[in-house]
């Protein structure tokens, strides 16, 4: 999870990176509807697995 | 006309933007920290300091396109930015460039408007929340960009925010003395949006050329023509246009009233 979390941050950087080289109609476009779900997405899947992974180290802590 | 041939003066200063930098600065180490956890399948160093180094990629991911959002924001002003959408607006860029004697390329050929942002300048209403609105707009016009929801001839919705042309034009002596900005009844009808300025007593901001989606190509009047139409038949003429017959003459009054306030 934590993989494809940060495979869905590295490709919404990069629709960023393309948005500071060029800004125009059809980067912000990209940017809006495809850049920030990918962000949304990735930000959500690696909180999502740092919380079972703490989850998990919990029982054997405590 | 190529405005660099002419000299320096003529070279509008370049548009130096930093902000990019502020962007790459959270952006760039979130991608090395990405890369990192997509080859190793973990964010590097033990359980907690992992978990640290997690909790700020993600931090500066978010970080990074709130920025970025606030750059898009801030280059979206500009007439190259609106001029960038294929089909809809670079006949409308174009028009304002040419030689047509509309009321938008008058304002953006005689600096009435910012050469850099004429389109946000006119399109955003007043203060913060015109600014919000005409965001609003623009993501309006990009999901409709991408469905190709629109039509042929463009046309603005409802009448045009008189809060745009009334920021200049209200403390002016131009403005003043004609005699149909003092009717209290037609104050009234643009203050509750029935009418606005352009479309209604003067004439639509942008040529019906440019609004078609074709290439824009700029086609001057013949003048012995129009004025052998006016002279003849001028009548005919008038009931060939359509139904706001009866504002032509305003309508020639608002173009002579905008050269005034030109010069």
């Amino acid at each position: 999870m934590i993989r494809f979390s940060a495979l869905l941050l590295l490709v919404s950087h990069v629709i960023l990176l393309l948005l500071l080289y060029e800004t125009t109609g059809p980067m912000a476009i990209l940017f809006t509807f495809v850049g920030t779900p990918l962000l949304g997405l990735g930000l959500l899947l690696l909180a999502f697995a740092g919380f079972r992974q703490r989850r998990r180290r919990a029982p054997r802590s405590g | 006309m190529n405005e660099a041939a002419l000299g320096p003066l003529f070279t509008p200063p370049a548009d130096v933007h930093w902000f990019w930098i502020v962007v790459l600065a959270p952006a760039i180490p979130a991608i090395v920290l990405s890369v990192i956890a997509l080859v190793r399948g973990r964010f590097p160093g033990g359980p907690l300091i992992g978990g640290g180094i997690a909790g700020a990629t993600w931090l500066l991911s978010l970080f990074a396109y709130l920025l970025g959002t606030l750059h898009l924001a801030e280059e979206a002003k500009s007439v190259e930015f609106c001029g960038s959408c294929h089909d809809t607006m670079p006949p409308l860029v174009a028009s304002l460039r040419s030689e047509e004697e509309s009321l938008a390329a008058i304002h953006y050929q005689s600096g009435a408007v910012s050469r850099v942002e004429p389109c946000y300048t006119c399109h955003s209403g007043y203060a913060i929340w015109g600014t919000v609105s005409a965001k609003q707009a623009g993501f309006g016009h990009m999901w409709r960009t991408l469905t190709r929801d629109y039509e042929f001839p463009l046309e603005h919705k409802g009448p045009f925010n008189i809060d745009s042309c009334q920021n200049c034009h209200a403390g002016t002596k131009a403005f003043r003395d004609v005699e149909d900005h003092r009717d209290p009844e037609l104050a009234q009808a643009m203050f509750d949006r029935e009418i606005g300025c352009t479309g209604d007593c003067h004439p639509a901001a942008h040529p019906e050329a440019a609004l078609t989606g074709k290439p824009y190509v700029w086609v001057p009047k013949a003048p012995e023509a129009t004025a052998g139409d006016e002279a003849a038949n001028g009548g005919d003429d008038d009931e060939d246009e359509g139904g706001d017959e009866d504002e032509g003459g305003d309508e020639d009054e608002g173009g002579d009233e905008d050269d005034e306030e030109a010069e």
